[in-house]
Formats: structure tokens, C-alpha cells, sequence
């Protein structure tokens, strides 16, 4: 226990209205396990982020060997700190090896190719340890919870890091899991490595750690060797007193009560909840404890109708009632206050008054009108009632400290007289007043009769202030207790998982590759197969048909797809790209009309007209960006902005006579050049995007622009790339679309985009980012140009072939949802079979 | 609203009142035909109905483009009941908005079962406008001249009289009513309105459908007044409306904005459309086609200076 390989150094950190960190100092010895531990909010997780470089300390330093600090993520793992966050983020979309590799670092070489077989080798010996295989081709999206954790472990493993930070890492998984887990800490603890443990399990701590760090509310209590600790003494630093249940009992004995709800065997569809069975009484507090991932927000998330009910009842004032959405449970007198305050409670930017009002609208006047005044009235009652400090009801609820914003949230239910209450982890992420504060409101409401479902994995807390104790593990009750028979010792033993290996069924896993392959390439060759199909009806109905006239056709149309699609899959969208096409075609076109010799006009001509549209488009990504406006918005401007450039440039006239050795980029006699000039562009931009660094990026970005800048990839660079390369690609369709038809009106590529949204959408492309293929899109467009063509030869008009393009989009995007669907469905039922075999 | 907040407010419309006052001015200077100027406004009181609609519609933090494709089809509707089919004008009206609140509810039912606001308007706008030029003769429909006579109110077209009402409605609807408020609460966060139990399904259809029936009241005006019934009247307004709402200071991300706003963005919109023709007289070189420039370039510089401001001050 020598030398120090990294250390917190009189770290403060404060947030708005809390003080997360004061004045904390840990250091860790290389060789050494370093538990961690702390309530809820003690500031354990704030400490994890400095470390990782997420968040800055206000005051002191993260030292590394001493010296060297970082500022970023990414300085944080070059360091050799690897950090595994309790819920972190993988790129869903990508494959289980790249995210890997991402997290690793992609090995490029110099002009940044991609090295895919080290990628899968580096996967493949990362994970070919795990007490349950992963196929690394797999989409990350996939994946179980407690695989994400082990994907991540192993990968930090793997790493040689030389700090490993482990945020409660066995929270969802199974003994065998846990145990592999324990064996890759006892590897890297002897190959020199410092770990941080953060867990609440004390079994966990006891048998892993060397020394043991408490830390409660936001302050370092001690740090000692495990020789020293017991558990009794680190629950007392924990809580900060002993734990005195009946001396500190704050719930008042509850006289004669009516069962205000009782549920009877629920189940939900996946099972994260079996056969759960609870009562609760007017007058009583319900506490639900057990572990993270004991299924007791799955528990509420069914009871509250916002999971899908399999099975059981639920009865308010002994009737029984059908909850089949939120609206219903409210209905019946149900109040839900989520964990997740700040997404799933608060609204950000509304005033006090909003928020306060938003569960009530109904209760506060019958008329479908708002009553101002009266809003305004209830909220001050509750802001009286529940001593809420706000300067006025207008102010907006943003800039109220967590247990303020709390109270809005009861006070929410309050307003809506709600029978039942359900708090789930009320005090997470509020002061130690505040938390008090919450533990009185929930006292006097049950005293004024409501029935409250109390939710914590803080046991004090639950200890103290509940007249019965509900225990969850894996998803079922284990155990209910009074408050007479509950102690400490009792409730953790229901709630910690019972030491049985839970066998594993590798036939599902196995099933699971050949499901991820078939589901990548599923839209190419249904796209493909239709088109054959299409193509097939075209032949019968017309036997002399030209397919090369067909093919020739697709081309510009495909490369302008594949714009759109670029531009789609990182997260942004560009309208103005039909106009862009106009703009750019024009400046080339008139300069190879302009007089110069032939070869240098077209020389000439090509290169103003990529250079316009490369220039044209960074210009929407970097308003986009520096502006902070939706990209809809600017391109929209822009969309005018560039048909007005054309029309200016144009004149009123038509390009005509092109050089004629321009137009054999289309056709020279009868050879279809154009064919050549597609397929090359379309094969540069598969390899670019399968293969380049860059084009990697484009769907990191896309599938998470939060995890991707962990990871030091910045949004603003790779937009500025998707769009130049957006840019290049508009300006090669127009060309094209010139040496085709060797002549421009001044109205060509106006409405364009809509054809070349529709054929990134039916290429597969999802239109939220970072899901895509460059051969889904030429697909995609000649699908779409094949029965152009059909209804063409079925003498359709015009508008007959719009409507059948708006009809083709919408079946598109509602498969693609249900597939979405039926794939995210299945996959959480595989999971939920091979991890409870029942 | 605290004092920042409400300084924000109004350093965001510091820069669309100015162009206002600007524009008005040059406007007042500058024509010699005041009457004329009614018969402009006419496009821009059509285009301000639909964007009272889309003000909602962004406000839930969706987006509606295929507001002028239903305007077309109910156009085309119009014509051929009235023309083809004889049937009386108000019948032919009342239908045509038939027509055009199912085309809103048909969107607002795809956006409802969980697809992209985005996407599935483009498509519909494909849609919409497809089955108009199908149905639609091609030289479009001559409708009779009494048709424009009935429009007029004295020197005013109905136009005007119908955006006010409109107006003050949505002013109530929006600001005073609680599916009004379900609007914002939604745009900011689905998940907690959810929770609290508002009508969220609901209040979706409501918004799209209302977008329908507003762009079925815009066809029926349209049609009167221009005596035409073709398949692609307003054809491209989706941008000029969205534009509204956006130069107005509505997020276009959702949860934020107001009627008023919107208000603001077409005096803006239109007193700078109707500037820059006028300054067209004096300036040859200031045609139609600078003048899109300078209009896209505006919108984008007003949505800018909006987010910037909104960004800084907080």
C-alpha cells in the first residue's frame, strides 16, 4: 500500500441549490479495492463524475500519479480511469463490437480506415470469458441491462486501466454474473490496478474490499481498513447516528382504517413483476424496499398502467377497478410521484403555477376553461400547506432546489385529492432539510387519511416512517413485515437475492445472432424483392421496356437520397437540398455555357458547382449549429434564400447546348456512363461510411450526441462533415441530372427533397438518427423510381404518382415502426426467459 | 414569470418589432393605392389562419406540412361538387371542410399511434395534393364572378373578418382553455403529461384536426375570391406558415409560444412582402427573386437572434 495512484483532492463541487461535495479528499493505492458508500445522495455519484471527467470541482483536484489532470472524458480515459456508470449509454444501433471498440478507442490507420477484423478480434477476447456468450455482431440495442454492465466491465478489463470505477455493477446481475465479475477485479487488483467500488450491498463490500470510504451528505466521514469496520459501525456513519427504529419511529398509530387498495397477484406482460399481492390501509404509509432492479418501480410503473397488465386486480375502496392507462389510475384517486423527477415530472420551462395545477385542471373547475385566479389561489394554499419556498407562482419551476421541486410535485396530487399516494424515492436528490420535510409531509397526509406507497432503497428512512414494510426481490415479494418485526437486519434479508444459480437456457442466446443478422439486411431484401416484383409487372405490361432508360433514371435521384440520408442518419434534417441541387447545377451549368473552351468550361463548371453546394450546405450546418436552431428551421430559410439564387443566376432563361463531351457523363452512344459514375459514387460512400472514422462517426453522433461527446466526439465537427459530404453529393446528382437531360430550366430540383426524404425513409433510414445503409437507400430509390416508371406505363397522371409516393412513405414508416416494435418485444422476452426460467 | 425571464420575452421580439416599425414605415411612405394593399393582404390573412393552427400544432412540438396540400384538395373538392355536380356553394363549402378535417384527422391518427409529426406530413402532403391534381380537371375550374361578390363586406373581403374571429378564438383556446394548456405541457414533456393524466391522445388529434378544418375554411375563401379552383392554390405555403410561427419566437422544438407571437410573425412576414414589392417600384435589381433571398435570410436570422438570446440569459 504504497503508492498513490490517484487521488480527490479537497474537492468541493456545488449545484444549483445543493452542495453535492465538501471539501473531500480520497486517495487510492494501486493494488487496493476501495468501496465506496454512502445514502442516496450522499454525493458518491458526483464523485464518480469528476472522476470520469464529466464534472469539474469547483475547488480541488483529480490527480493522477500525483500530478496530471484532465478536463475531459476523454483525458479521463487516456489517464488510464475507466469508468462504468450505473446506467450507461451504448450506441444502439451499432454493433456490441464497435461499441467496444468506441469505448476503447477505434483502431484507424493513418488516413483513418477502419480496422474491422482487430475490431472483432478485440471483441471476440473481450468477451469470450463471460459466464454467458455475447455474439459481438449483435446491435447493442439488444442487449439485457446487466449485459451492458458486463460488456462494459469487460471492456475496461481489457483496457489495462489503471483506475476502475464501478457504480453499483451488480445492481441487475445474476450470482454467476456477479461471480465472474469478482474474478475480474481480483485480475486487475493484481495487476496493479486501483478499483472503486460503489455498492449497497455489505456482503459485497465486506468480502471485496480493502479500505472502505463513507461519505454522507456531500462530507467524507472516514476512511478505514476493512480490518476495522463493521457493519454495524458503517451503517452508523452511513445514517450518522445509530439506528434507533423505535426512538426515532415517526408514523403515529393508526386507529380504526378502511383498505384504501389492495392488489391481488399482478403481473406484468414481460414479467419484471410476478404475482404481487399488497394492501394498504387509509391512514398508512406502505414502505416498498429492495434493490435496484427488484422490480419495484416496474411494480408502480403496472399499477399506474403505464406497463402492460398480464394479470391480477386492483381494488380502490374494495371495488375493482380497470387500469389500463395513467389517466384511469388517476381516475380512481391514484397520485404517482415518479423517481425520475426531472423526466418524468417536472415540466422545465413552465412556472410554479403550471406545475402545481397540471394533475388538477379538472378539480379546479368544471367549465373547459382555466381559471387563472383560482390556479393561482391553489397553488399558494399549497405552497403554504407544504412550505414550498418560491418567490412567485409564476416563477419557473427550473430554478427551484430539488426538494422544493418535490413538494410541487405532492402538492400536484394534493390539489387532485388523490386517495392513494405512491412516492417513488421521494428524497433522491434533495438536502437533508428538505428530505425531513418530505418524511413530515407523507406523515401528515397519512394522518389526514390518505393511503401512502412509500418507496426507498434507503432503509432508515423506510424503517422509520412505515407502518408495514413491503420487501421486493426479483420481482416478487419476498416478505412483508410490521413495524414491530422489521429491524434492519430483517428487511435486508428478505431483500438481498437468495444464493441459488440460476441455470441458464443457452438455446435462446443462441438464437440471437442469426436474429441480429436477419434483422440487418431484413429491409434491403424486402426492398429488393418488391422491386424485382415491380420490375416483373413493368416487363409484363409493357415487353419492349428500356430497364437501362430505368436505371439511368435512378441514378442522380439515388445520390440525392443518399444526401438526405447522410444528413438523416446524424440527427439533422436538410429541406433545402432540392433548391441547393438548382443552385449549384446552375453555377455550374452557366459557366460551361459561358464560352471557355470545352474541356476547361467543364473542368470548370464541375468544380463551382461542387464548391457552391458544399459551401451552401456547411452554411445550413454551421447556422444550425452556432445559431443553436433546429436544422428544419434554417433550412427552411435557406430553402428560399437558394431558389432565389437560382432565379437570380438563371435570369429568366433555360441552360442549354452543355459542352457535348459533358453529357458522356450520362451516356456516351449507347454505353449508360452514368451507370459507371453511380456505382462509383455509391461504392466511395459505402466505404466511406463503413469503413472511415469519420463515417463511423456519423451514426455515434446519431445514435447519441450525449454519449458520443463522452466519448470526445464532437457533435458540431461531424454535423460540418455529414453536411459537406450532403453537399458533394447534391451537386454530383445535378451534374448528372444536367449531362442527362443537357439542359436546366430555372425550376429543376424545386420540390426535389420530398423525393429524396422518401427515398432515404423507404431505404430504411430512420428519420431520428444514426440508423441507416448507403445500399438501403439505392435500394430504397430504385424501388421508388421502378414504380414511378409502373404507374408511368399504366398511363397515371401526374398527381396519381404524387399520391402513390405519400402512400408508399406511410406504409414504409408504419412497418418499419411495427418492426421496431415487434423486434424491441421480442428481445425483452428472450431476456426476461433466460434470466427467470420459471 | 420572473424579471429575467420576462426580459428575455421582450429582447426576442426587439428584433421582429423592429423589422415591423421598418417595414410599416416604408410601406406607409411608399404606396400610392391604399386599396390595393386589401387585396394583398388577402394571401396573408389565409396564411395567418393556417399558422394559428400550426402554432398549436409546433407548440405540442410536432409540425404540419401538408397544410397547403389540404388547402389544394379541398380547393378541387369545392370546385367539382359545385361545378360538376351542381350542388349549391354552401353545400359544396360545408363538404369541402368535411374533406379537410379528415384529411387532420387521418394525420393526427398516424401521429397518435407513435409516427415521426415530420414524416408522416411529408408523406400526406405527397398525398393530399396527388389525389387533388388526380381529381382536378387540368385546366382547373372557372368558378362564377357572383362568387366574388359575395365575399365582400363593404371594401373587405371576408378573409379579414374570419382571421380576427379566428384569432381571439385561439387566443382562448390556446391561452384560456385546458386543452390549451395540455398543448404546452405536452411539448415540454409527453412523459409527465402522461403521468398526470391529461388527454394527450386527444389532444393531438385536436390539433391536427383543427389544422384540417382551418385549411378547409382557407379553400372555401380561396375559392370565392379567385373564382378559380385549381389543384395547386397555396401551393408552398406550409413554409410561408411555418415561418410565421417561427419568426414569431414559438420553439419550434415545442412547449413554448404563443398566439401573440404568431401574430407578430405575419405582421412581419407580410408588411416585409409587402415592402419589398413596393421598394421593387424604386429598385429594379429588388425583383421577386431577391426578394425570397432576403426573406429566407431574414427568417433564419430571426430564429438566431431568438435561440441566442433564450440561450445567453439563461
Amino acid at each position: 500500500m504504497s503508492d498513490k495512484v490517484f487521488a480527490w483532492e479537497k474537492i468541493t463541487k456545488t449545484f444549483p441549490g445543493v452542495t453535492a461535495l465538501q471539501d473531500v479528499s480520497i486517495s487510492l493505492h494501486a493494488g487496493e479495492v476501495h468501496a465506496l458508500v454512502g445514502e442516496n445522495g450522499a454525493g458518491k455519484s458526483t464523485l464518480i463524475h469528476l472522476a470520469a471527467g464529466v464534472y469539474q470541482p469547483d475547488q480541488g483536484t483529480v490527480l493522477v500519479k500525483g500530478a496530471s489532470h484532465y478536463s475531459t472524458p476523454v483525458g479521463a480515459r487516456d489517464s488510464g480511469v475507466v469508468t462504468v456508470f450505473q446506467e450507461s449509454e451504448l450506441f444502439g444501433h451499432l454493433s456490441v463490437a464497435e461499441n467496444i471498440a468506441l469505448l476503447k478507442g477505434i483502431p484507424v490507420n493513418q488516413v483513418g480506415i477502419v480496422n474491422w477484423s482487430q475490431i472483432h478480434e478485440t471483441a471476440n477476447s473481450c468477451l469470450h470469458d463471460l459466464p454467458e456468450p455475447i455474439d459481438p455482431r449483435t446491435m447493442a440495442s439488444t442487449l439485457s441491462v446487466a449485459q451492458r454492465q458486463m460488456l462494459q466491465v469487460a471492456t475496461a478489463v481489457s483496457q489495462q486501466a489503471k483506475v476502475l470505477i464501478l457504480d453499483e455493477p451488480t445492481s441487475a446481475l445474476s450470482v454467476s454474473e456477479t461471480n465472474w465479475l469478482f474474478r475480474q477485479i481480483e485480475t486487475l487488483k493484481q495487476n496493479g490496478a486501483a478499483i472503486v467500488y460503489v455498492s449497497h450491498r455489505q456482503e459485497e463490500i465486506f468480502q471485496l474490499s480493502d479500505r472502505i470510504s463513507v461519505l454522507r451528505d456531500g462530507k467524507l466521514i472516514w476512511t478505514k481498513p476493512i480490518e476495522d469496520v463493521t457493519g454495524a459501525t458503517l451503517v452508523e456513519a452511513m445514517v450518522g447516528r445509530e439506528i434507533d427504529i423505535e426512538g426515532q419511529r415517526k408514523c403515529q398509530e393508526r386507529t380504526d382504517s378502511i383498505t384504501r387498495l389492495e392488489v391481488r397477484n399482478l403481473t406484468d406482460k414481460e414479467q419484471a413483476i410476478q404475482d404481487v399481492s399488497l394492501a394498504v390501509d387509509s391512514g398508512e404509509i406502505i414502505g416498498i424496499y429492495g434493490l435496484v432492479g427488484a422490480g419495484r418501480t416496474e411494480f408502480v410503473e403496472t399499477l399506474f398502467g403505464i406497463r402492460e397488465r398480464a394479470k391480477g386486480e386492483v381494488l380502490i375502496d374494495q371495488n375493482q377497478v380497470l387500469i389500463r392507462k395513467p389517466s384511469d389510475a388517476v381516475a380512481n384517486g391514484l397520485g404517482l410521484v415518479t423517481e425520475d423527477r426531472l423526466n418524468q415530472g417536472i415540466f422545465r420551462w413552465h412556472s410554479v403555477l403550471d406545475n402545481t395545477v397540471a394533475a388538477a385542471l379538472q378539480k379546479i373547475g368544471k367549465s373547459p376553461f382555466t381559471n387563472p385566479k383560482r390556479e393561482w389561489i391553489a397553488t399558494e394554499e399549497i405552497k403554504q400547506r407544504l412550505n414550498i419556498k418560491f418567490t412567485s407562482p409564476m416563477q419557473a419551476i427550473e430554478n427551484l432546489s430539488g426538494g422544493n421541486q418535490q413538494k410541487v410535485l405532492v402538492g400536484r396530487w394534493l390539489l387532485h385529492d388523490s386517495k392513494v399516494l405512491i412516492l417513488d424515492e421521494p428524497t433522491r436528490g434533495v438536502d437533508v432539510g428538505a428530505k425531513e420535510e418530505v418524511h413530515n409531509i407523507m406523515a401528515e397526509l397519512a394522518a389526514a387519511g390518505c393511503a401512502i406507497v412509500f418507496i426507498s432503497s434507503e432503509l432508515p428512512e423506510i424503517l422509520r416512517y412505515s407502518h408495514r414494510i413491503v420487501v421486493f426481490r426479483d420481482g416478487q415479494v419476498s416478505g412483508e413485515l410490521s413495524a414491530h418485526e422489521a429491524t434492519a437486519e430483517r428487511v435486508a434479508g428478505l431483500a438481498f437475492p437468495v444464493e441459488t444459480n440460476i441455470p441458464h437456457t443457452k438455446t435462446a442466446h443462441k438464437s440471437r445472432p442469426s436474429l441480429s443478422i436477419a434483422g440487418r439486411y431484413i429491409t434491403e431484401f424486402a426492398l429488393a424483392v418488391i422491386s424485382v416484383i415491380l420490375m416483373l409487372i413493368l416487363k409484363w405490361k409493357n415487353p419492349d421496356f428500356d430497364f437501362s432508360v430505368l436505371l439511368v433514371n435512378v441514378i442522380p435521384w439515388a445520390i440525392l437520397g443518399l444526401a438526405a440520408a447522410i444528413v438523416i442518419i446524424v440527427g439533422a434534417i436538410d429541406i433545402s437540398i432540392g433548391s441547393l441541387l438548382g443552385l449549384a447545377t446552375a453555377a455550374g451549368g452557366l459557366v460551361m455555357t459561358s464560352g471557355l473552351p470545352p474541356l476547361l468550361a467543364i473542368i470548370i463548371g464541375c468544380c463551382i458547382a461542387v464548391l457552391v453546394a458544399v459551401l451552401g450546405s456547411l452554411l445550413n450546418a454551421v447556422m444550425s449549429l452556432w445559431g443553436n436552431v433546429h436544422p428544419i428551421v434554417v433550412t427552411l430559410g435557406m430553402l428560399y434564400a437558394f431558389r432565389g439564387l437560382v432565379s437570380v443566376l438563371m435570369k429568366g432563361k433555360s441552360i442549354t447546348d452543355v459542352p457535348e463531351a459533358f453529357t458522356w457523363m450520362a451516356r456516351k452512344g449507347d454505353f449508360p456512363t452514368s451507370l459507371l459514375y453511380g456505382t462509383t459514387i455509391f461504392v466511395l460512400v459505402h466505404f466511406f461510411m463503413c469503413w472511415h472514422r469519420r463515417g463511423r462517426h456519423f451514426y455515434v453522433v446519431g445514435n447519441s450526441e450525449t454519449a458520443a461527446s463522452l466519448l470526445g466526439i464532437r457533435k458540431a465537427v461531424v454535423w460540418c462533415w455529414a453536411f459537406a459530404i450532403g453537399g458533394i453529393l447534391v451537386a454530383l446528382s445535378g451534374l448528372l441530372q444536367l449531362a442527362t437531360t443537357t439542359q436546366m430550366q430555372a425550376t429543376l430540383g424545386e420540390t426535389w427533397e420530398l423525393d429524396a426524404i422518401a427515398i432515404a425513409v423507404i431505404g430504411g433510414v430512420s428519420i431520428s438518427g444514426g440508423r441507416g445503409s448507403v445500399s438501403g437507400v439505392a435500394l430504397g430509390a430504385v424501388l421508388l423510381k421502378t414504380l414511378q416508371a409502373l404507374l408511368i406505363q399504366f398511363q397515371a397522371s401526374a398527381g396519381k404518382i404524387k399520391l402513390v409516393v405519400g402512400l408508399v412513405i406511410l406504409v414504409a414508416i408504419t412497418l418499419d415502426q411495427l418492426s421496431a416494435r415487434h423486434l424491441a418485444r421480442r428481445n425483452r422476452k428472450l431476456h426476461q426467459h433466460v434470466r427467470r426460467p420459471s | 414569470m420572473n424579471s429575467r425571464l420576462r426580459k428575455a420575452t421582450l429582447l426576442t421580439l426587439m428584433l421582429p418589432v423592429l423589422l415591423l416599425v421598418m417595414a410599416t414605415l416604408i410601406v406607409v411612405t411608399k404606396v400610392d393605392r391604399p386599396s390595393a394593399l386589401i387585396q394583398t393582404g388577402v394571401e396573408w390573412m389565409e396564411i395567418g389562419l393556417l399558422a394559428l393552427a400550426m402554432t398549436a400544432i409546433i407548440i405540442t412540438g410536432g409540425i404540419d406540412l401538408s397544410v397547403a396540400s389540404i388547402v389544394g384538395l379541398c380547393v378541387v373538392t369545392t370546385g367539382i361538387l359545385f361545378d360538376q355536380y351542381g350542388w349549391s356553394y354552401p353545400t359544396a363549402a360545408a363538404v369541402a371542410m368535411v374533406v379537410g378535417l379528415v384529411a387532420g384527422i387521418i394525420n393526427g391518427l398516424a401521429i397518435v399511434g407513435g409516427l415521426s409529426p415530420l414524416i408522416v406530413t411529408l408523406a400526406t402532403m405527397a398525398l393530399y395534393s396527388g389525389l387533388a391534381l388526380t381529381i382536378a380537371p387540368e385546366a382547373g375550374i372557372q368558378m362564377p364572378i357572383e362568387l366574388e361578390d359575395a365575399i365582400y363586406f363593404g371594401r373587405w373581403p371576408a378573409q379579414y373578418f374570419v382571421f380576427l374571429v379566428a384569432l381571439l378564438l385561439a387566443v382562448v383556446l390556446l391561452h384560456r382553455t385546458k386543452s390549451g394548456r395540455t398543448c404546452f405541457y405536452l411539448g415540454e414533456n409527453p412523459v409527465a403529461t402522461r403521468y398526470v393524466a391529461l388527454p394527450l391522445n386527444r389532444t393531438l388529434l385536436g390539433v391536427y384536426m383543427l389544422s384540417g378544418l382551418l385549411s378547409g375554411v382557407v379553400a372555401v375563401m380561396y375559392v370565392m375570391s379567385r373564382t378559380t379552383a385549381i389543384a395547386v392554390a397555396h401551393q408552398g405555403a406550409e413554409l410561408k406558415v411555418i415561418a410565421c410561427v417561427v419568426v414569431g419566437g414559438t420553439l419550434i422544438t415545442g412547449g413554448h409560444g404563443s398566439v401573440g407571437r404568431t401574430l407578430l410573425g405575419l405582421c412581419v412576414m407580410a408588411s416585409l412582402d409587402i415592402c419589398l414589392d413596393l421598394m421593387a417600384n424604386d429598385y429594379s435589381w429588388l425583383d421577386s427573386r431577391v426578394k425570397m433571398i432576403v426573406m429566407g435570410g431574414l427568417v433564419i436570422a430571426i430564429a438566431i437572434w431568438n435561440q441566442r438570446l433564450a440561450k445567453r440569459l439563461n
